[in-house]
């Protein structure tokens, strides 16, 4: 079968943004697009489970409507349908998965099961056609703190992952309890720039001699303690340096660690990706890391980082050619994990 | 006109086929599975064993509340789905409609009662005569108490009680309501796919507007217990912050 003939239509619902794509070949993205729901969740510092899947519901086949349009196809021009089943909020997964297995049924399509975290490896497909196998990667996001081995498509190793905090998650309550609002890692981000990232000392945490886990929670405690410390002794606080000053411990440590597993698998090529990948002081940190140590890197622009549904149609495009196809009973899996496949399972 | 009818607003999983005047196929599960795993197998089979397809479907109905907020947008989801590709009218039920509609020549009131947690019930009243059911009051989430506060205004009529949560409240509407209160037996206490089919097959409109499936919500009849917090802070009635999940 000729490749380019396969098109996928990928749909996201794990969060807090409805997203509907249509994607020729794993690569060609014909339409992609995200109804973003932040602006209801604002106001309650955080995503309601509830508010998200009711809102899910409503803008989710509009958006089928939109992006078949934008694609000039019908649903019966598809190949497949995928759809992320996990991890994420559980109610907010159930609305993409009941309307792609409604939608693969009525039509007579493969469904296609996506898991997130994989969905975020394969932004980097979509934006990098020379990108090849095999490759580390480092998906990081407001869930999910993990270092992959892949090997080829379908076929992961698990190398390192969060033991606590997800990376994106501590971004997220530092700024809560700085109130910046939500979400909190552009915000952190952005006061960085100017702050000055020795400022303060926070500790790093690299766990054992020859773990490619992660561990954010102490870090998170001890820059909770001082904003509180602060806060108690009517002391100022300068939100640029303790900023840049958090943002660089945490960045520390994921780059250590991604470079540690690029020489242990001995891989020419790391990618980077997932919503924390938009960090600018991340991206540069990892750069200027990796080309020193010999390695390519690689990462989405920032519209692929955060979530959106070409990278499940892309993931969904690998699942295709290995004819890894789901059944009516699908269920959603808020706790999914990246699991160690390999081929011949 | 060939018509599906689905129901994920109780535990019951219930799907039917249905013509005018005949209920072509039905099944209905309440085991362990989730309305994930169960409702489109069911349809699958249901279609399946009446040997016709999906694209067979002319209409869809389905149970859009209130009831569970998560198998009423599993049901509706499903079924804005299937109406989406097969280019088919849709059409919502009342989940409370569904219940009542068993009892069209029961000479009396009929009153479901679904569990809505927090003390509550969803329910509305029925009277029924001669085929012919009317709806007297509203959808309601109310405790118990206020509705029998209101069954007691009623003239001395019998009360047919249905629905997931008469057992839970059956001694005290016999003690309260006395001979008044009837109780439906099991087989005619549960959501029924046929009867969301029958009822869709009155309602639905065939020359209604293909795009309608995008204006069918789901009919929750009660905020999420985030907005409402939200709504006490603003207000300053309650001092507790409304807890977001985070991410
Ligand atoms: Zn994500």
């Amino acid at each position: 079968m000729n490749e380019k003939e396969i098109v996928i239509m990928g749909i996201e619902t794990s969060c807090d943004d409805t997203a509907v794509a249509v994607v020729s070949g794993g690569q060609e993205i014909l339409s992609s697009l995200i109804s973003s729901q932040a602006d209801f969740h604002q106001k309650f510092g955080g995503v309601v489970p509830e508010i998200a899947s009711r809102r899910h519901l409503e803008a989710v086949n509009l958006l089928v409507e939109e992006a078949l349009r934008e694609a000039g196809m019908k649903l019966s021009d598809l190949s497949a349908v995928a759809v992320t089943y996990g991890p994420g909020l559980v109610g907010a997964l159930l609305i993409g998965v009941s309307t792609a297995k409604a939608l693969s049924y009525a039509c007579g399509l493969p469904l296609i099961a996506v898991n997130h975290i994989e969905g975020h490896l394969y932004a980097n497909f979509l934006a990098h056609r020379d990108l090849e196998l095999p490759l580390t990667a480092l998906i990081v996001s407001g869930g999910h703190t993990n270092l992959v081995y892949i090997e080829e498509h379908g076929c992961f190793e698990v190398l390192g992952r969060t033991r606590d905090d997800a990376a994106g998650e501590v971004f997220d309550k530092i700024a809560r309890a700085l109130d910046l609002g939500y979400p909190g890692g552009p915000l952190i981000d952005g006061l960085s720039v100017g702050g000055d990232s020795q400022a303060i000392p926070f500790p790093r945490a690299f766990l054992e001699e020859d773990s490619l886990d992660f561990s954010f929670s102490g870090l998170k405690s001890a820059v909770l303690n001082y904003i509180n410390r602060q806060k108690q002794k009517n002391g100022e606080i300068d939100l640029k340096n303790l900023s840049a000053s958090f943002q660089q411990a945490v960045i520390e440590v994921l780059v250590e660690k991604t470079i540690r597993a690029a020489g242990k698998k001995q891989v020419k090529n790391i990618a980077l990706s997932g919503g924390v990948a938009a960090n600018r002081s991340l991206r540069s940190s990892l750069s200027r890391r990796a080309s020193a140590e010999g390695y390519k890197l690689y990462y989405p622009p920032l519209e692929f980082c955060t979530d959106n549904a070409a990278m499940i149609a892309s993931a969904g495009h690998y699942q295709y050619l290995r004819k890894d196809f789901a059944d009516m009973d699908l269920n959603a899996v808020p706790g999914l994990q990246l699991s160690t496949i390999s081929d011949n399972m | 006109m060939l018509l599906l009818g689905i129901d994920t607003s109780t535990l019951v999983c219930s799907v039917a086929l249905a013509r005018e005047n005949r209920i072509i196929g039905e099944f209905s599960l309440q085991n362990k599975k989730t309305h994930s795993q169960r409702l489109m197998p069911l349809i699958d089979s249901v279609v399946d064993s009446c040997d016709l397809s999906p694209r067979d479907l002319e209409g869809v109905a389905v149970t859009n509340g209130p009831g569970s907020f998560t198998g009423i947008r599993i049901g509706v989801s499903t079924a804005r789905g299937l109406a989406q590709a097969l280019r088919i009218p849709l059409v919502g039920i009342p989940t409370l409609d569904v219940l009542a509609y068993q009892f069209p020549y029961a000479a009396g009131l009929v009153c479901p009662l679904l569990d809505a947690r927090r003390g509550e019930v969803y329910t509305a009243v029925y009277r029924s005569s001669e085929g012919k059911l009317e709806r007297i009051s509203d959808y309601m989430a109310v405790s118990l108490q206020k509705l029998l506060d209101y069954l007691k205004q009623e003239p001395e009529e019998r009360i047919i009680f249905l629905g997931d949560a008469l057992e839970k409240y059956r001694d005290l509407l016999q003690e309260t309501l006395e001979s008044r209160a009837c109780f439906a037996p099991p087989s005619l206490r549960v959501n029924r796919g046929a009867l969301v089919a029958q009822l869709g097959l009155e309602r639905i409109c065939p020359h209604r507007d293909r795009g309608n499936y995008l204006n069918l919500k789901p009919f929750y009849l009660r905020r999420s217990e985030a907005e409402v917090k939200w709504e006490e802070r603003q207000k300053g009635a309650d001092g507790s912050a409304a807890e977001g999940t985070e991410r």
